[in-house]
């Protein structure tokens, strides 16, 4: 699914350079949940953006679901972003003078979906999260997890195959975070693949295998042997498989 | 992303600060606003004008005689000039070929007698084809035949103004007025004129109250009591002047200021006047004004345009993050260009529009406390339009280049 080769991100600014990701060779395969770790500097984020055609390489090759991001241009780097990926952001990066609909219409209206069906299903992807009855509300007025499940129906809307996550727990409290790990585990059995930086030990134990990183570089990659499991209501897991079949 | 989702983007992100959206429009609704009310203006004048030649005529030339007094007066008759006359109509008929009609014209004021009233009314002694030239037409009745023409018969024809005046509901024709001791029978009833407001250089009467009779009926049988000298200068006031299609009206005009100078002894006591040139130089006038208010239009709608861009580039700046986050769900660099542009159109189509209303009420008022005829036309409010899209297209594209120029991973983690 992810498959890189001596990945690069140099940041260079006059003399001096920065090495946020250096020589990166990364192998997922689709459906795994893969967690990224490391201290704060090491290149997470960056390497994140990278893999999401959101910043280009300096150096080396980088292929998703066999499409060279290295090679595309802004437009399909766009498209790419629009259709076969999801973002999930530590500060849920709604935008705060729409309601959560629109917010969830959002990928849609780029992807020329009709208004119709886009409010359908913008519509019944926050039922599936549990924000059924909130969706004409103002991203101001839900709680952090309300924000970041809006944000997880609004990367899921397009029907990607994979979802990077910045951090998605950094800004809840580790029962809400839990909360948001269990609604990515139910999209990891349904066959989502998911990269999802985090700081949380506990959060990462959740994830099959865990990439270490420090200094722009892979310290160790570890499976977990037993990943553990955060609890979910069954009908949330039904619906949200209901809703992304309804998609295919 | 569709043009008409763009729209009603747009139109939310001007709704976040509706009264900074309303204060940017402003200088666009100033400048289209003013353009159109004086665009009004002067397309009134000109519409005004183009009616006043429909009334003249575009081949007509006027002669009207000049009134002279005191020492060029003496001096005029010492060289046995004898002011304009009957002859000078006939020569002119018969010297110069381009004349298709000269028709003498003679005025004066009397209080005439019919139905117990007696109003004052502009006696106008008419010559043959005085109809045909004035482009004047009968009501009721009919206009002076040939016949009565020859023979200085005492028939007259009444303006609608002066009929209606006097008669009321009683049919004028068959009647009689009496004008000092002559009695004339009403033979016709003119249509009514309406007074011309005379933007145009030309004299003008209300012709509605006036009395005509044939010209020879007016020199031979009214009683005139002259008082001076120069009240017997003159035989007659005016000759309409038809000239034939296909020649110079200038030209023309030239010719018959040639002879009638020679005839006059080189006394100037008569001026010419051609509607169509008239109208042409009020024309050139026109152009000017209309320089002078595109100029200004111009002005006002970059002073405008500047200030949406300084609003879009606030804007942009503000929202750095948004740009962001569309850019991380799939927006292009052309949906953010769009997106900037249509929001800076927006601001500029609506403040024209505002300004169109704006201006085509300014300029309704204006008709309203002045008097003057104002005219919108359509060609006018579109250009309007246009450049007012042109003017958000142009000054939008600056932010909106730079919106879509951000780097989205910066964008995104901008504070
Ligand atoms: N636009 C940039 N210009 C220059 N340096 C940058 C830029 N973006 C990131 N860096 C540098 O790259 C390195 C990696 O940054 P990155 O944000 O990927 O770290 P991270 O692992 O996500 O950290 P954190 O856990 O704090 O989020 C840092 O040293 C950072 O200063
Ligand atoms: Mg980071």
């Amino acid at each position: 699914m992810i498959k890189t080769a001596q990945l690069q991100r140099y940041f260079r600014s006059g003399e001096s350079c920065v090495k946020a990701v250096d020589g990166l060779d990364i192998d997922i395969a689709a459906g795994e949940f893969i967690a990224v770790m490391g201290p704060s500097g090491s290149g997470k984020s960056t390497l994140l953006y990278v893999l999401g055609a959101m910043d280009r390489p300096t150096g080396g090759q980088i292929s998703i679901n066999g499409k060279r991001l290295d090679l595309m241009d802004d437009q399909e780097c766009s498209d790419f972003r629009n259709r076969e990926l999801g973002f999930v952001f530590q500060s849920f990066h709604l935008l705060p003078r729409m309601t959560l609909v629109r917010n969830v219409e959002l990928p849609m209206l780029y992807a020329q979906v009709e208004a119709a069906k886009r409010h359908a299903r913008a519509v019944m992807m926050l039922q599936a999260v549990g924000l059924g009855d909130r969706f004409d509300h103002f991203p101001a007025e839900l709680s952090g997890g309300q924000c970041q499940r809006a944000a997880i129906a609004r990367a899921l809307v397009n029907s990607p195959a994979l979802l990077l996550a910045d951090e998605p727990t950094g800004n809840l409290d580790s029962k809400t975070g839990l909360e948001i790990i269990g609604i990515f585990q139910a999209l990891n059995r349904q066959g989502m693949t998911i990269v999802m930086v985090t700081h949380d030990e506990n959060m990462a134990r959740h994830a099959g295998r865990i990439i270490r990183m420090r200094d722009g570089l892979i310290e160790r990659i570890e499976t977990v042997s037993k990943p553990l499991q955060a609890v979910l209501p069954a009908e949330v897991e039904t619906s949200l498989r209901e809703v992304r079949h309804a998609a295919c | 992303m569709q043009l008409a989702e763009q729209v009603q983007t747009g139109f939310t992100g001007l709704l976040d600060h509706p009264f900074r959206t309303f204060l940017t429009m402003l200088g666009i609704i100033f400048g289209v606003g003013a353009v159109i009310a004086m665009v009004s203006i002067g397309a009134g004048a000109e519409r005004e004008a183009l009616e006043e030649l429909k009334k003249f005529g575009d081949s007509s030339i006027r002669v009207s005689s000049v009134e002279i007094q005191g020492e060029r007066l003496a001096e005029a008759l010492k060289k046995q000039a004898r002011g304009l006359r009957m002859t000078d109509v006939a020569c002119l008929a018969s010297a110069c070929p381009f004349i298709d009609l000269a028709v003498a014209e003679k005025i004066d004021e009397y209080s005439f007698y019919s139905l117990n009233s007696e109003p004052l009314a502009k006696i106008i002694g008419v010559g043959p084809g005085f109809l045909q030239a004035s482009r004047f037409e009968t009501e009721r009745g009919r206009f002076f035949s040939d016949e009565e023409q020859q023979s200085a018969a005492l028939v007259t024809v009444l303006g609608a103004g002066v009929a209606s005046e006097v008669f009321g509901l009683v049919e004028p024709v068959g009647q009689v007025i009496q004008i000092e001791r002559i009695r004339l029978r009403v033979i016709g009833v003119m249509k009514p004129q309406g007074s011309g407001s005379g933007k145009l250089a030309i004299k003008r009467r209300d012709h509605d109250r006036d009395v005509y009779i044939p010209v020879k009926t007016s020199l031979q049988r009214l009683e005139r009591w002259p008082v001076e000298d120069k009240d017997l200068y003159h035989e007659i006031n005016s000759i309409w002047i038809e000239v034939k299609e296909g020649y110079d009206l200038l030209a023309a005009r030239d010719r018959v200021a040639t002879i009638l100078k020679r005839r006059h002894s080189d006394v100037d006591d008569f001026e010419i006047q051609v509607p169509l040139e008239i109208l042409q130089q009020s024309q050139k006038t026109q152009n000017l004004f209309n320089l002078v208010m595109a100029l200004i239009a111009g002005i006002s709608l970059l002073v405008g345009g500047i200030g949406i861009m300084n609003i879009m580039l606030a804007s942009v700046n503000e929202r750095t993050r948004e740009i962001g986050v569309r850019r991380a769900l799939g927006a292009s660099k052309r949906d953010i260009v769009v997106q900037f542009l249509v929001e800076a159109s927006l601001i500029s189509i609506l403040g024209g529009l505002i300004g169109i209303f704006a201006g085509i009420g300014i300029s309704w008022l204006i008709a309203l406390y002045t008097g003057w005829t104002t005219a919108i036309p359509i060609s006018s409010v579109l250009i309007a339009f246009l450049v007012s899209i042109s003017v958000g297209i142009i000054f939008g594209s600056f932010p909106a280049a730079k919106a879509s120029a951000l780097d989205p991973v910066k964008a995104l983690r901008y504070e």
